[in-house]
């Protein structure tokens, strides 16, 4: 015990003196909740949209005037739809909306007007944004639609259909859509920080883990190991000390974030037993992670270099950068097969969002235990083959 | 490789990129990563996302009219990210207890009266469900205007004299045409990751130079005939050849294997070339600066994320609010991304984004020549 | 044993100093070199070798003296002067990822040979020291003296002038460094000037035709073997295995003709004489005399060693 005690104590102050693991440990990690957090509020109640106004008179002046007045859009003009794209591109619409040029000319000399709307039809707002221009236009367009539809029954001249039409809408009762609303504003809102906080958390813990792995890699090199194990030392004890500063720094990550996300970002956990066995499990998880990182690199630089990108495949696939519940559900079985971070972004985000209890997530606790153990067994059995047999 | 008379910093340069491409490491950071990420990313969500909002739609009406327009509706939102469900008996219960997030419903005796003054359709909404309550309000305000289309084209066609009786839909004279934008353009999702793991890549290759000397093979080339201005420039043409390895090759297996889309292939050509280029700068600066090679590093790879951040690379491409954004707008992460995405597909000329292009540039070539000139001081 | 003086010289170098802070690392050290003539710099771990050799290379700045070679003076930035050297660092200076033959190809690149000659060369300095089967395999899978063999080889590509090593022989198998002696040894004999450090006092013997003997930063003595030994009053040593009383027969010893001083030490007696020839026999009858047991009898001539120590009052290696 003396032994892991002594591999783990030096490991950790070697890591204390580690500037840039430092940054990664203590720093990066709040850039990047801060700054997604930042720019993606939870639930933005607005759409934003771009509209290019080829008139603002007549048809396209009655849409951009019902777009204006909309509580839920948030309208910017344009000049070029180029420039719309670009900006939907970028994130910063999320819609477009353009108007052709003299689209009321074209529809009162006997054409077809349209109205094209730029947007990415995988966005729930997209319904919304479509079905509120086509009943703007078919409510401006009335009394040209009937004044077509009637001509195209009769053989009355366009003067005539268009006047008795006029006539006709005047007279006409509109419909009206009445709005009940039930439920909501029970709950306190949720922070912006907390899905990003959960999901950084995560990535953090593993990937620092991964590329903490490199000090295994320097002592299993550099003949550190060799001298200790000439000594009373044998490999069980140094795989131990190396696997607790893991676990350690692994915890303290996950702690450091859960705390400072509730004090500085105002995210409210839920229930504190799912935080704690999710902390307490995914930092055995990382530490397999990076013992196991250690034993297969075949140099300290190569620790970094391959557990980095696949740290954060893992966090992609495993929901840290997004939600998992909006990919596909092909793509959400295969992150659950293969990540560990899954389980965990689930039960935290369930403690979160859905004020879930400890036993609600206890198939997810269950799954990060086997992954621990996965990861953990490997990662020993390959390192003591590494340090014993060489 | 070489010809008779391949200039020495060639030479210099290709030993640098085969001796990376040997060790892995660069096509593992800075070719796999990318593609695995964006890869994650293009899967999650260009394809067909599961409903994030379900809608009832409730017939009390019973007519042949109103199960029309459930029909209908159904119909035309089949496949989006608007479910619509028709089997919801108490609307109002079901979006309080947020089983569903809003309903549309048509009352009882809705097609009737219509003859006359019509009744309202109701949209029920819940405060917690904004987006959702306006799609269910957009939904009812649809189904009421496509209602007065019809009842004032037939009424017209009536007083002219037609029999339009069995009419339910109208064509109106303007219509919405939609453009889909999610695929035709996903080169942020690769060039968000690649941009941060290239700046990884390049800064190892950058310390080049430093470990050579440690490990003294630059004390063998420096007793060679070849001057301390060819060795920098050898090594910085080194670091932008492995640059545009790794950028060429996300690129290519991205378009040709994913079906990833980036824009004309020239533009996409030249863009990477300069975001290399800048990248290149900002390494050698790093290295100039720096007193160790692990301090080096340190500041390195800090940077690299610390641009990826800010430049949008976790997002997408999209920027930070605020000054985080007005900064994050100045990196050659958000710069390369802003002028991938004006020339993307239906986007400018490349010739119009020129500075941009240029800017890149500047940056690589103000950090190549000072981290040059600073790195001969100090090697050679 | 060479004559100076007809040959052209090499590389000439004087007044040679460098400091590192307060410590003077070379101090005035200055030697030339002619072409076919190996030049040794003997001294022990920090003396000053590497130091002299990079400012003759044109690796560091010299704080003073002057340096010429091949005609053209050597400084940091010249390459006319640089095309002439040939360099084996002191420590294995090759790409370890990279084979063999990569890597005398792409220094061989940088010594501005074109690709025909290239190809012969590599192939050529390959066999030369023997790796000619080994020439696919990458460095780091080479053993030490492999390894040392291939950074010999990585200097000779373009056939220089002057070849240069330091210390080329550290940690290396016994074979190899016979193997890299004679190779040395024929190097000389194609014309190569070469400039060879080491602390090995028998390698400077034998392959060196001149010697300097550094210490400190300066070179306190210049010569051929017989001139260095010479120089400092040194004498052949009888060495005599025996049994006995052997403090009271090294008493007696230093007082017989011939001998210039004469001690006793665990199991043997060693006895300075001016001319072995002479003082053998009536020493060991003597030895015989006093009821010694004698069970070997060695004569040693005296050398570098003994001078270093002379010279420095140290050992050459601690
Ligand atoms: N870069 C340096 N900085 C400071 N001192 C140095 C440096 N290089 C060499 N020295 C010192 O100069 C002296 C001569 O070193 P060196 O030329 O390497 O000796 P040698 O090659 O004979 O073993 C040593 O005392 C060494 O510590
Ligand atoms: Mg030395």
């Amino acid at each position: 015990m003396t032994v892991v005690s002594a591999v783990c104590a030096v490991d950790l102050r070697r890591l204390s003196r580690d500037k840039v693991a430092l940054f990664f440990l203590l720093v990066l990690p709040f850039v990047l909740i801060f700054a997604i957090g930042a720019a993606f509020p939870v639930e933005s109640d607005t759409v934003r949209v771009g509209v290019v106004a080829g008139e603002t008179t007549g048809v396209g002046g009655a849409l951009i005037e019902a777009a204006t007045s909309s509580k839920s859009l948030e309208v910017t003009t344009y000049d070029d739809v180029r420039e719309v794209v670009r900006d939907i591109r970028l994130g910063e619409l999320d819609a477009g909306i353009v108007i052709p040029e003299g689209l009321t000319r074209t529809v009162e000399q006997g054409g077809e007007g349209e109205v094209s709307l730029e947007l990415d039809p995988a966005q729930r707002s997209s319904a919304m944004l479509r079905n509120m221009v086509s009943s703007v236009l078919e409510d401006q367009a009335l009394v040209l639609t009937a004044a077509r539809f009637a001509q195209g029954r009769t053989d009355a001249p366009p003067q005539e259909a268009l006047r008795v039409a006029e006539q006709q809408v005047r007279e006409l009762a509109r419909g009206q859509v009445r709005s009940i609303t039930v439920g909501g504003g029970t709950e306190a809102p949720v922070s912006g920080f907390a899905f990003t906080a959960a999901a950084q958390m995560i990535l953090f813990m593993f990937i620092n883990a991964l590329a903490g792995g490199a000090s295994l890699v320097e002592m299993r090199t550099t003949g550190v190991a060799d001298r200790a194990m000439s000594g009373p030392v044998d490999a069980g004890g140094l795989i131990g000390g190396l696997t607790l500063s893991r676990f350690l720094v692994a915890v303290f990550q996950g702690s450091l974030i859960a705390t400072v996300a509730s004090v500085a970002f105002d995210v409210d956990w839920g229930a504190p037993a799912i935080l704690v066995s999710v902390i307490l499990l995914f930092a055995l998880v990382s530490a397999g992670g990076g013992v196991l990182i250690g034993a297969l690199a075949r140099t300290p630089d190569q620790a970094p270099a391959f557990g980095v990108p696949l740290a954060l495949a893992m966090a992609a696939l495993g929901g840290c950068f997004f939600p998992l519940a909006v990919a596909p559900p092909a793509m959400q079985v295969v992150a659950r097969v293969l990540t560990p971070h899954a389980w965990a972004t689930d039960a935290l985000v369930s403690g979160v969002f859905d004020g879930a209890t400890i036993v609600d997530v206890l198939v997810n606790l269950a799954v990060l235990a086997g992954f621990a153990a996965l990861f953990l067994s490997l990662g020993v059995v390959l390192l003591r083959r590494r340090l014993e047999h060489r | 490789m070489a010809g008779p008379h391949t200039p020495v910093s060639v030479v210099i340069a290709g030993k640098d990129l085969r001796r990376s491409l040997k060790s892995r490491s660069l096509v593992l950071t800075a070719v796999v990563g990318p593609l695995a990420l964006g890869l994650i990313m293009a899967l999650a969500f260009g394809g067909s996302a599961g409903p994030s909002a379900t809608i009832a739609v409730v017939d009390r009406d019973g007519t042949a009219t109103s199960r029309a327009i459930v029909d209908a509706l159904r119909e035309e939102l089949r496949g989006g990210p608007v479910r619509v469900r028709a089997d919801v008996p108490d609307p109002e219960e079901a979006v309080d207890a947020e089983r569903v997030d809003a309903a549309v419903v048509i009352p009882p005796g809705w097609t009737e009266s219509l003859s006359a003054s019509p009744e309202p359709l109701r949209a029920v909404r819940n405060p917690d469900r904004a987006i959702p309550g306006e799609i269910a309000t957009s939904i009812a305000g649809q189904v009421t205007s496509q209602a007065d289309l019809v009842r004032a084209a037939t009424s017209t066609a009536a007083a002219l004299g037609a029999d339009p009786s069995g009419v339910t839909q109208v064509r109106p004279v303007v219509t919405v045409s939609v453009r889909d934008l999610s695929q035709a353009f996903n080169a942020p999702l690769y060039f968000g990751p690649l941009s941060i793991f290239l700046f990884l890549a390049m800064g190892t290759g950058a310390r080049g130079l430093v470990r050579e000397q440690k490990e003294g093979t630059l004390d063998r080339i420096r007793s060679t005939p070849t001057s301390a201005r060819t060795i920098v420039a050898g090594s910085s043409l080194g670091v932008m050849a492995q640059g545009l390895v790794a950028s060429l090759l996300v690129y290519a297996v991205s378009t040709l294997l994913f079906g990833a889309e980036w824009g004309r292939p020239v533009d996409v050509v030249v863009i990477l070339v300069s975001f290399v280029a800048a990248i290149s700068g900002f390494a050698a600066i790093i290295v100039a600066l720096a007193r160790t090679e692990p301090q080096a590093e340190g500041w390195n790879n800090a940077l690299a994320f610390l641009f990826g951040i800010l430049g949008g690379a976790f997002f997408g491409g999209a920027s930070l609010p605020g000054l985080l954004g007005a900064v994050g707008s100045l990196t050659p992460n958000s710069i390369a991304m802003r002028a991938l995405v004006e020339t993307g597909p239906g986007g400018q000329a490349l010739v119009e984004v020129w500075p941009l292009v240029l800017a890149l540039w500047a940056m690589g070539a103000a950090g190549v020549v000072l981290g040059g000139a600073m790195l001969r001081r100090r090697l050679l | 044993m060479t004559e100076q003086g007809p040959r052209a010289r090499v590389v000439r170098c004087e007044g040679l100093r460098k400091r590192y802070g307060d410590r003077v690392a070379v101090d005035g050290v200055g030697f030339a070199i002619a072409e076919g003539e190996t030049y040794g710099l003997l001294g022990p771990n920090g003396a000053g070798k590497t130091t002299t050799i990079s400012m003759l290379c044109g690796l560091l700045h010299p704080d003073e003296g002057t340096i010429e070679v091949g005609g053209s003076p050597m400084t940091t930035g010249r390459c006319e002067a640089k095309a002439h050297l040939g360099l084996v660092p002191q420590d294995i200076a090759l790409y370890p990822d990279l084979t063999a033959k990569e890597n005398l190809s792409f220094f061989g690149k940088l010594q501005g040979l074109d690709r025909g000659e290239l190809r012969t060369r590599v192939a050529e300095v390959l066999e030369l020291v023997g790796l000619a089967d080994r020439a696919g395999d990458r460095i780091e899978g080479f053993s030490g003296g492999m390894k040392r063999r291939c950074n010999i080889a990585a200097a000779l590509l373009h056939r220089p002038s002057l070849l240069v090593l330091d210390e080329p022989t550290v940690g290396v198998d016994p074979q190899s460094r016979a193997a890299i002696l004679d190779g040395i040894d024929d190097l000389r004999r194609e014309g190569m000037a070469v400039l060879y450090t080491t602390h090995y006092m028998e390698e400077a013997e034998r392959l060196c035709d001149r010697i300097g003997i550094i210490d400190e930063g300066r070179l306190v003595a210049e010569g051929t073997q017989p001139e260095l030994v010479a120089a400092v009053g040194q004498h052949p040593i009888v060495r005599l295995a025996a049994e006995g009383d052997l403090t009271t027969f090294a008493g007696l010893a230093a007082d017989a003709p011939q001998v210039v001083r004469a001690a006793a030490s665990d199991g043997r007696v060693e006895v300075s004489v001016l001319d072995p020839t002479r003082a053998l026999a009536p020493l060991i009858e003597s030895a015989e005399a006093e009821g010694l047991r004698i069970s070997g009898v060695e004569v040693v001539q005296p050398d570098l060693e003994s001078v270093f120590l002379h010279l420095t009052g140290k050992a050459l290696r601690d």
